[in-house]
């Protein structure tokens, strides 16, 4: 029949209200009733005797929700200690109403203002301690809150590591603390301690709360904390409780390894043996930063259209990007194309393809203003590279396509100490059957002008 | 508690009896006709009937090239398919412990709830029949089946324990190229060139290429469009003869008659067009017009005659016969171009070891051979041009085979041949965005199953997806009511192979 006292301790919520609506009205009536009067007295009586019964239960109930329900004494000492006061008060106001009072003056007045002033402070902090100390704060905007001093509580850490330096970071500290935060906390902080356990600290994991210790030394494999998330979903001791957050299946096996490691709060995760691909998901996330980030903003149709009109293949490197990729594929042989034309969107451009257009070594020049251009394909054209050290004006070019050119070796040279760029392909030209080694090893980039075999095998010839 | 649902049943069992077959009917017409008034009040809006004239170059050409959601990686994509699922277990997956046990009976644990295709009661295990050797600075296991492409393993990125669920040929093809194995779905290629359209105008987007006497078993839908607009079906080129038929002019039209009957077409189709204004007509006009230009594109790319011998010599192409090698080479001049999609099939891999033909040390090594020369010659030519900076090249068959002898209705068979196998099979992926020289996933020490990376079909066709540039989780098509994806509701990038 224990329940039952965990029952009435539930009914708390419910059964405060009743004194708060008899002692307001109580005191509505006491400024009701003219001055001097006493009209109302018998009633006011009345509600102050029935608001003092509501109070009391309310305590009581109160009472044993707090020694129930896991919650420390410093989160609730204020609503606690008030609703006591807020009783006491009511008691004592109703006796002075029943034995002293003969009619309404302003004595009378003062102390029922008095008393629904920490009638209200109580139910203040009685809905602090349900619905949480930002309740009110949270829906103010930001710039409110500012000047209201009011600072947002940290954020729960987001856990973030370093690709080079992961293994020094403490285990604990960098990386189990806040998936703990993350998926723990709000059951199980300071404030609130359900089942009276607490996993913000190294010190509270350790005493472990009403069922016992949650990391056990000897087996650590064992311990509660990770055996409890290991049950089914559907299991009533699974934790977290199955209609809250879950976590990952990585930040499970994190947890797992700390325990195997011994849960220790000191130790490193390279100590810990931990692999990098289990903290792969903390390492900031790589950019490709393969075409250059700009602050350009997209282009038009309008700007776009000639183009278009004229043949061109005009489209954005990809759908949210400023930057155009232009390509001349569907020209017809040998068609002339105009750069004079491109000023206007030539820091657009990023990847440029004008192989088979009719090309003298003119286009060097015409292609500094590319200043973004990254790939540029100028394959099968009758340019033999000279002035191609202009190139060097273009600080994001990587790519550069000069394929069935007539590029001369002694031209390409100039583009050994580029530093962008990545690769060179000059496949079926002049230059690709003149260079060598000495001269390959002078550039940054890599090379490709093909001149790949399979030889010839015994067993290419062989039928089985 | 009893006597209360009793209560409520009979009293549903009351309300359904009172409903008749006419109350069904009267309901059906007045609600549908509340369904028709819903477009009629539509209509009535001023700005309705706007949006059907406000044409995208989509609506005009379907094939138009698009921008991808993200920065792709690659391009374009050849998927060389090798129809009949050749054995990882003679060409990739290394398995030394498979040698000790060549003849032994495989343990019964291993069958238990397994079905094969042919495999009944307990088979033998058998050894790899080739030999291994590791090759590159990769270190890559490959077997002297392929001594070619053993020289060119720094290029790839293996999947060691890629896993399928369909034993048999037809739907494992299925859902390899479509994502289901059922008919229906788009394929793989159809997605892409519905999602990224193609950029040269004078050529098919999608284009497919089969070797081997014989096309899949799963037929055309393999290269389907599915549910998707037909114009996003792989356009199949034969190898010989005319690549597409009847793409020439009849005898006695010349080209400048059948421009002219084109413009004269257009014409009437333009005024059709001015009077009605459906943007269907301008979409048609515009198809004449590109398959006018077609006309004189695909013969020409088609033909290899042009290349040079030593190109001939690297492929090691049969001129005028329908080879793989031929194919090989075809791919690399259709991406050239700017081809979206090229796909390869080679049929003839189905090694069960009924016959010469399907034995391993045989008709196997044959169809190895008639490979491995052309993939590697590929994978080379198009890194001498570039071009393997912006083109996926993925291979692989549409399943594995056993570490177990074929025991075809449990006898002995006469050749050394393996049964479909659903767990665990080798594909490699090359190209922009692919990690060079690498492997990923590992099979159990008889090449049974996946024990490390592990993955699906969903997942490498997310992975073709994302370096195309999709998010493979929003390239969607709405059909029948809900929108579809290629993965349905699966697939994870393998992140594992990328750079």
């Amino acid at each position: 029949m224990d329940f039952i006292f965990s029952l009435f301790g539930r009914f708390h919520p419910v059964l405060v209200h009743l004194p708060i609506g008899f002692l307001i009205l109580g005191s509505i009536l006491v400024f009701y009733a003219k001055k001097e009067g006493e009209e109302f007295l018998p009633a006011i009586r009345i509600a102050f005797f029935w608001g003092t019964i509501a109070a009391l239960f309310s305590v009581a109930s109160g009472i044993i929700l707090y020694l129930r329900e896991g919650y420390s004494f410093n989160t609730v000492s204020k609503h606690l200690i008030l609703g006591l006061l807020t009783t006491l008060l009511s008691l004592g106001f109703y006796l002075y109403l029943k034995d002293k009072v003969k009619f309404i003056d302003s004595k009378v007045r003062g102390m029922s203002i008095g008393l629904v002033f920490i009638l209200m402070l109580t139910g203040h902090f009685g809905g602090e301690l349900t619905h949480g100390s930002e309740y009110f704060t949270e829906v103010i905007p930001d710039r409110f809150q500012g000047l209201l001093g009011i600072s947002k509580s940290a954020e729960v850490s987001k856990i973030s590591l370093d690709e080079q330096h992961w293994g020094e970071a403490i285990f604990y500290q960098d990386v189990i603390h806040p998936i703990l935060s993350q998926n723990c906390n709000s059951c199980h902080n300071e404030k609130n301690r359900k089942g009276e356990l607490v996993l913000s600290s190294p010190e509270m994991m350790e005493k472990g709360g009403k069922s016992g210790r949650v990391l056990d030394h000897r087996s650590p494999l064992e311990s509660t904390l990770l055996a409890r998330m290991l049950l089914p979903l559907e299991d009533k001791e699974h934790m977290p409780p199955k209609d809250k957050r879950q976590p990952s299946k990585q930040e499970v096996a994190l947890i797992h390894k700390w325990l195997e490691s011994g849960a220790s709060f000191e130790l490193s995760l390279a100590k810990a043996g931990v692999e990098k691909e289990m903290i792969h998901m903390y390492f900031p996330e790589e950019k490709d930063v393969f075409f250059p980030e700009t602050a350009l903003s997209q282009l038009s149709e309008d700007i776009l259209m000639p183009f278009r009109k004229s043949g061109l293949l005009v489209a954005p490197i990809s759908q949210e990007s400023p930057l155009l990729k232009i390509n001349a594929i569907n020209f017809s042989a040998n068609q002339k194309l105009k750069f004079k034309d491109f000023q206007a969107i030539a820091s657009h451009i990023a990847y440029l393809d004008i192989s088979g257009t009719d090309q003298d070594d003119t286009v060097w020049n015409d292609l500094m203003v590319f200043e973004n251009l990254t790939v540029l394909k100028i394959n099968r054209v009758n340019i033999e590279g000279k002035g191609i050290e202009a190139l060097h004006q273009l600080k994001n070019l990587k790519r550069l396509y000069l394929n069935y050119s007539d590029l001369q070796l002694s031209n390409l040279l100039a583009l050994a100490d580029h530093p962008s760029l990545e690769g060179i392909f000059f496949y079926a030209t002049p230059a690709s059957k003149d260079i060598n080694s000495d001269e390959i090893a002078r550039f940054l980039a890599r090379l490709e002008y093909g001149g790949y075999e399979l030889p010839v095998l015994s067993s290419d010839t062989v039928v089985y | 508690m009893k006597g209360l649902d009793k209560l409520l049943s009979e009293l549903e069992l009351q309300q359904l009896q009172k409903q008749t077959r006419r109350h069904f009917l009267m309901d059906c017409v007045s609600k549908m006709g509340g369904l028709a008034l819903f477009p009629l009040l539509n209509a009535c809006q001023p700005d309705s009937g706007k949006h059907s004239l406000n044409l995208s170059e989509r609506d005009l050409n379907p094939l138009a090239s698009l921008a991808p959601p993200f920065i792709p990686k690659v391009k374009s994509v050849i998927y060389l398919h090798m129809a009949g699922a050749p054995s990882q277990l003679e060409l990739f997956d290394y398995k030394p412990e498979l040698v000790k046990y060549n003849n032994q009976p495989c343990p019964e644990s291993m069958l238990e709830g397994r079905k094969f295709a042919f495999i009944r009661g307990v088979p033998n295990l058998l050894g790899p029949v080739a030999k291994f050797q590791q090759h590159g600075q990769s270190g890559a296991w490959v077997s002297d089946f392929l001594p070619h492409f053993s020289k060119i393993v720094d290029e790839v990125a293996f999947l060691k324990a890629v896993h399928t669920d369909q034993f048999n040929h037809g739907p494992a093809q299925l859902f390899m190229h479509t994502g289901s194995p059922r008919l229906g779905r788009p394929s793989l290629g159809s997605w892409v060139t519905y999602g990224l359209g193609t950029e040269n105008q004078n050529l098919p987007g999608f284009v497919v290429l089969t070797s081997g006497g014989k096309t899949p078993d799963a037929g055309k839908s393999v290269w389907g469009s599915g549910f998707l607009p037909s114009v996003y079906q792989g356009v199949q080129c034969r190898s010989k003869g005319d690549p597409v038929l009847y793409l020439n002019d009849p005898e006695g039209i010349n080209r400048s008659l059948k421009g002219k009957i084109i413009n004269a077409i257009n014409q009437v189709n333009k005024e059709e067009f001015a009077a009605v204004g459906d943007p269907e007509i301008l979409a048609r006009i515009n198809q004449y017009e590109m398959a006018y230009r077609m006309q004189l594109d695909v013969p020409e790319i088609m033909n290899i005659n042009d290349e040079p011998d030593y190109i001939h010599e690297l492929y090691g192409t049969l001129p005028g016969e329908e080879a793989f090698a031929n194919n090989c080479l075809l791919a690399r001049k259709l991406v050239e171009k700017g081809v979206r999609f090229v796909q390869l099939y080679d049929w003839g891999w189905d090694s069960h070891g009924t016959e010469k033909d399907t034995a391993l040390d045989l008709g196997f090594r044959n169809k190895c051979r008639e490979i491995d020369r052309p993939m590697s010659a590929l994978i080379l030519d198009l890194k001498q041009r570039g071009l393997l900076e912006d083109t996926l090249v993925v291979w692989g068959g549409e399943f594995g085979r056993t570490p177990m002898q074929e025991n075809r209705e449990g006898k002995t068979m006469g050749f050394k041949g393996r049964d479909h196998h659903v767990d665990a099979f080798t594909m490699w992926m090359a190209g922009g965005g692919i990690k060079k020289g690498t492997s990923f996933g590992k099979t159990d020490d008889l090449g049974f199953s996946g024990i490390e990376g592990r993955v699906s079909v969903h997942d490498i066709h997310a992975t073709i997806l994302h370096l195309l540039g999709f998010d493979h989780e929003k390239f969607t098509y709405d059909f029948q009511g809900r929108p579809f994806r290629l993965t349905d509701v699966e697939g994870e990038i393998i992140k594992e192979i990328l750079v």
